[in-house]
């Protein structure tokens, strides 16, 4: 409980200031409930927004949890995204092409996992390289991918595309959002995740490689393998945020799909109370920390604060939060 | 494995590895024509196109690079690379026309340049192809004018206002509204106190400056999605993108909030989601550079350079055309021809130009 | 043990076994036989080969040359896990458990019962009802199973790992220096344990260099020297003397030696007066240490002694009262303070607190030394390498140069380097925290000569030791803690094992 009440602290904290944000602009004449129902609104497109970023931190987080780090996470997405749109347009349909999609997802945490594990060389550089050569390999693939280009393409996947897009991100066919689709699917992700991370031998193994490999090895656990699945759920759950942003985006471009999110992804994996030195982190708090970064955003956005400010804005508070984080973290182990 | 043995492999390996960038690269014997984007965009795919045209028409080969990043730094090297290669002209879309200006003068006295999109005037280039981004501006400001005819509350969103057009196309916009008793005037927003922003003419901007996403397409939405939050209720909105990627992210926004139509949307450049929606009503317009003929002019240019004819050179900026979904007569404007065709035919053009070339 | 000498099948048996690593032969046409529910002890200079030795036996090392049987069948085990299916275990001397995991995670980790098939789910019940019970055999309360490893002091560690063992059907359970961080108390409970595992059928191999543990506990002897076998002892020949004759191959006489120093404390270098620091009890504490002395700290596991030693040192904040050298009050709020005054801590866990693992030696021994090494422009090389041959040499550090990474030398060598690194500095106050744990016998022998030897030239040096032998060899003077109080002092003739313990648990003067 300790590790995650830093960060539930910062998110309660913005969502206060976000709501009072609201109600301290909300015209005189203007009925509660229509402020309310602005509010509930704003929220609800922010919550499609975690939701995305939050499956990535899930499988960043895992990754973290067993002392390595993914750095082509951004990549993974951009490109996934970009392959979808050309899957679909080659004429498959959208219900193979989406775990069609994750399957790669998956190889390519393969490919990470092997190299790393069989070459034993440093997860940092492998997936930094990834990180360029997925880049590239969207590139080659497509410049640019669209829902509606592929509807143009394929017109008979119109309605099975829609479906996916309603069912995945909760918009429908006029591009209305009904419901936060994405982050009902973080929580269903994130329950699984939670529920391998901490009831089952394999939890106990990733934290145990984590923060002491040895003892791991000399338990007779399968350090290899553990660590191989851990890169491959990480780059499945990329791929599925990548046709994620297919679904919610109007457009993709191959060089730019998913920059940085591999940034966001530790970030939120970090706040939530993963330790970059491994062995460390909780399901529920990857959620939370996945959750700060949109919210932090929107609030900086709905009060209006210039455009110049916002970056040291957001800075200056993720630093704030992570000093008081680990405030709390040391006053509670001094404590035991 | 002896020691020798693993030398050698390393060896091997290496030479491997040096030799991959090599690849490709096939001499024609042909003169050689590069040109330089200022970033990777399907803007600049037209531009492509049109630069292959030239390139076949006349006998030349092309060298074409859209570089990953909008920074002065990744174009240097890549330009520096072309004049010691020997490449008899060069094209480039400069980013930073002041900071750049040194070094293209250099580049300028080796090899014969041309400018497009944006311009180095003092750089010695033979010319500029491309459009005043001012008086493009000006015309998406006609736009809202046309929209708003009684006034209302706009807002801008870009991709940077620290670029030469990222700044030249809202300044260009606001000068349009503006009238001498209002032009950047602070004030409260009537209806909605809590909101800030500058009167330009009729037209309340609310912040007083254009929204920024520094070319994250993400944020480009939220951004505008932001705004809808803040502006909810406000009769007479006008929402307007100036980066090609902005009208649909705007758009995107507006339909997730079920505020289409209600929200007007004014847009640049001819992103294919912006003129399908233009067709179907969506966004009212939006003011093209027609980058096809960026790449056709530049190549045209200096192809002719190398045989020492100036002909072809251009004088003053390249017209704009303004897109709508009725479309309209060819103007003049302030010197120069500009033509309002119709969306649906301004697609065809464009797919047809992007045919030409197989993309 | 059986009458007579029928004939049986040993539990275990290694043959001829050679070992090589790159530049160095570990082991040597050794041979070890472990008969069904003994006592073997393995003991041996740093270096013989025990530790080795061992990990062949538990499938972390393949053998080059000879062969293994388990209860007369060849055995060949291709790592750890095969062995221990086969029912060998390994106890490593540098723990192996993962310390931000539970102890309960820890006492399963790679065995855990689980339900659900593939996904293995953890049973949870299942996995408390069993840590309860490995842990009361071990001796440690059931409280200790939800706690967090890195919270329990080395000692308690060190039994978990124990309790880990005896989770699995254990046949031959083999431990590496099993009892390098526990007290007295806990070191009977050990006895108690392998007596239990004995009458159980299970065969217990052990490396230690506590020859009286050894002498008490052990049923035969194996002693390995330079790789090789050199020589075994019946129980009735196991002695002191005859072990260590057998390691180093000469007699050592004068083991504890007290050549150079007074034995008598001349004035007091360092005063603790009415010291409290935070974490630490809430009456104060007085004591000193005098130049010329070796002052013994004795006392239970949980004392209170290192958390003093820290508090002198500047890693635990003082509270309240006064620290004086020479009689002048000090200012020590960070551990640069007590450097600077001259004190200097010799940690507990060498590994954790005294060196830079992978580093060189001469990098460690440079590390608390640059501001003399150098200046503004850098280290001056051809000092540095001075220091660094002229504390190798000293202290005869076994190593092949100073470059050697300090993580490969054995444990006493080791020691050696941190000792080395503080005497360059010529201290006042030498502070020993546990001097010669997991050293071997001719290290601890140089060890005592050095001790001894500054000591001489006027050093006050404060040894907190739990080895009783250790204790009462070396002290002039001894001081027993009692959660976190002193509670008697001994002078040198009224010194004694019983005193000792009589104090430390709790009871009055003698």
């Amino acid at each position: 409980m300790m590790r995650i009440l830093g960060v539930l602290a910062l998110l309660t904290a913005l969502y206060a200031g976000l709501v009072g944000t609201y109600l301290d602009n909300a015209p005189a004449h203007e009925p509660a409930s229509k402020t309310q129902e602005r509010i509930q609104g704003n929220l609800v497109d922010v919550a499609n927004i975690q939701g995305r970023y939050g499956v990535i931190a899930l499988g960043a987080a895992l990754v973290i949890i067993t002392g390595g780090i993914d750095l082509s996470i951004g990549a993974v997405v951009g490109c996934s995204a970009v392959l979808f749109g050309v899957l679909m347009q080659s004429g498959i349909h959208p219900f193979v092409a989406v775990p069609l999609v994750v399957l790669c997802g998956a190889v390519v945490g393969l490919g990470n996992g092997l190299l790393i594990t069989q070459l034993k060389l440093q997860p940092f550089l492998v997936t930094l390289c990834g990180m360029f050569v997925y880049r590239g390999a969207a590139r080659l693939l497509a410049g640019t991918v669209s829902r509606s280009q592929t509807i143009e393409m394929q017109p008979d996947f119109s309605s099975a595309l829609q479906s996916v897009r309603y069912f995945l991100v909760g918009k429908n066919i006029k591009g209305e959002l009904e419901f936060p689709a994405e982050f009902i699917l973080l929580l269903v992700l994130a329950g699984v995740v939670g529920f391998f991370l901490h009831r089952t031998a394999y939890g106990r193994y990733w934290y145990a490689i984590g923060h002491n490999e040895l003892a791991a090895k000399y338990a007779g656990v399968n350090v290899s393998r553990q660590r191989v699945a851990v890169y491959v759920i990480c780059s499945a759950l990329s791929a599925l945020a990548g046709v994620l942003l297919f679904l919610d985006m109007p457009s993709i471009q191959s060089d730019s799909g998913g920059q940085y999110l591999e940034l966001y992804a530790i970030l939120g994996a970090v706040l939530g109370g993963c330790s970059l030195r491994g062995g460390e982190g909780t399901a529920v708090g990857m959620v939370l920390g996945a959750m700060v970064l949109p919210v932090l955003e929107n609030l900086v956005s709905i009060r209006g604060l210039k455009s110049d400010v916002i970056p040291a804005v957001i800075g200056l508070t993720l630093l704030v939060g992570t000093i008081v984080d680990e405030f709390i973290r040391r006053r509670s182990r001094l404590n035991r | 494995m002896s020691r020798w043995v693993r030398v050698a492999l390393v060896a091997v390996v290496a030479a491997g590895l040096a030799s991959l960038p090599a690849c490709g690269n096939n001499n024609s014997g042909k003169i050689k024509i590069a040109v330089v984007t200022n970033c990777t965009d399907p803007f600049w795919d037209l531009c492509e196109a049109g630069a292959k045209k030239a390139a076949q028409e006349n006998d030349v080969e092309l060298l074409f690079r859209q570089p990953e990043r909008m920074a002065a730094e990744v174009q240097k090297p890549v330009i520096d690379a072309w004049v010691s290669q020997g490449v008899s002209g060069i094209a480039v879309s400069v980013i930073d026309p002041k900071g750049q200006t040194e070094d293209l003068t250099l580049v300028a006295k080796k090899v014969p340049l041309v400018t497009m999109d944006n311009d180095a005037p003092d750089s010695g280039r033979i010319c500029y192809v491309g459009v005043d981004n001012k008086e493009a501006g000006r015309a998406v400001g006609r736009l809202v004018k046309k929209i708003l005819p009684n006034g209302g509350t706009i807002a801008l969103f870009i991709g940077s206002t620290t670029s030469a057009n990222g700044q030249a196309r809202p300044a260009g916009v606001l000068e349009e509204l503006a009238t001498p008793e209002a032009n950047g005037t602070r004030a409260k927003h009537p209806l909605r106190p809590e909101l800030e922003g500058k009167y330009y003419g009729k037209y309340f901007l609310v912040d007083g400056e254009s929204k920024t996403d520094d070319g994250l397409k993400e944020r480009a939405v939220t951004n505008a999605r932001d705004m809808l939050n803040r502006v909810d209720g406000v009769p007479d909105l006008c929402f307007v993108g100036l980066y090609a990627y902005n009208p649909p992210a705007i758009l995107e926004a507006v339909r997730a909030r079920s505020l289409v139509g209600k929200v007007k949307i004014v847009g640049f450049d001819e992103n294919p989601e912006t003129l399908k929606s233009i067709t179907s009503g969506d966004i009212e317009g939006t003011v093209v550079q027609d980058p096809y003929n960026y790449g056709y002019k530049s190549v045209e240019i200096l192809a002719a350079e190398v045989k020492g004819d100036r002909s072809k050179r251009l004088k003053g900026s390249a017209a704009y055309q303004v897109i709508t979904k009725d479309g309209g007569p060819e103007q003049d404007i302030n010197g120069l021809r500009i033509k309002f065709p119709k969306a649906v035919d301004y697609e065809r053009t464009v797919r047809d130009q992007l045919k030409s070339v197989g993309k | 043990m059986g009458l007579g000498r029928a004939p049986m099948t040993p539990r275990l048996r290694a043959n001829g076994i050679d070992k090589r690593f790159p530049g160095v032969v570990a082991l040597s046409g050794v041979t070890l036989t472990l008969h069904p529910a003994e006592v073997l002890a393995i003991v041996g200079e740093n270096g013989a080969g025990k530790s080795t030795l061992m990990k062949i036996l538990a499938g972390v090392y393949q053998p080059d040359a000879g062969s293994v049987e388990l209860d007369g069948h060849p055995v060949r085990f291709d790592g750890p896990r095969e062995a221990t299916r086969a029912g060998v275990v390994l106890i490593h001397q540098e723990l192996n458990l993962a310390e931000n995991l539970t102890v309960t995670d820890n006492l399963f980790l790679g065995r855990e019962p689980t339900t659900g098939g593939g996904l293995r789910v953890l049973n949870r019940r299942e996995m408390a009802a069993r840590a309860t019970g490995l842990l009361a055999e071990v001796g440690l309360p059931a409280s200790r199973a939800s706690v967090r490893v890195e919270t329990l002091p080395p000692g308690e560690k060190q039994l978990v790992e124990i309790a880990r063992a005896l989770g699995t059907a254990v046949r031959v359970l083999i431990m590496d220096e099993p009892t390098s961080s526990l007290t007295q108390k806990e070191t009977e409970r050990l006895y108690a344990v392998i007596d239990r595992l004995k009458a159980g059928g299970v065969s217990v191999l052990y490396i230690s260099h506590r020859l009286a543990e050894v002498v008490q506990c052990a049923d035969r002897v194996t002693v390995l020297r330079d790789g090789k076998n050199a020589g075994e002892l019946e129980k009735r020949s196991i002695t002191h003397d005859n072990m260590v004759r057998l390691m180093v191959g000469r007699d050592l006489t004068q083991f504890y030696p007290k050549i150079h120093r007074p034995g008598v404390g001349g004035a007091a270098v360092l005063t603790l007066d009415q010291i409290r620091y935070r974490g630490g009890p809430d009456a104060p504490l007085t004591l000193d240490v005098r130049a010329g002395e070796i002052l013994g700290m004795a006392g239970l596991v949980g004392a209170g002694r290192t958390e003093l030693s820290e508090a002198v040192f500047g890693v635990r904040p003082l509270v309240s009262g006064e620290l004086r050298l020479d009689g002048l009050p000090i200012r020590v709020s960070r551990p640069s303070d007590a450097i600077a005054a001259g004190v200097v801590l010799v940690p507990e866990d060498r590994r954790l607190h005294g060196l830079v693992a992978p580093e060189s030696v001469g990098f460690n021994l440079s590390l608390p030394n640059l501001d003399r090494l150098g200046s503004l422009f850098g280290v001056r090389r051809r000092k540095e390498s001075d220091l660094h041959r002229y504390w190798i040499d000293r202290l005869r550090i076994k190593t092949p140069s100073a470059a050697q990474p300090v993580g490969l030398l054995s444990g006493g060598n080791q020691q050696k380097v941190v000792y080395g690194k503080w005497l360059a500095r010529d201290p006042r106050v030498l502070i020993l925290d546990e001097p010669t744990r997991g050293v071997d016998v001719g290290a601890k022998a140089e060890i005592y000569a050095l001790i001894d030897e500054l000591a001489g030239r006027g050093l006050a040096v404060w040894m907190i030791t739990s080895d009783m032998e250790e204790l009462l060899g070396m002290s002039d003077r001894v001081v027993v803690m009692h959660e976190g109080q002193v509670a008697g002092e001994l002078s040198r003739d009224r010194l004694n094992e019983e005193a000792v313990m009589r104090l430390a648990t709790g009871g009055e003067e003698p």
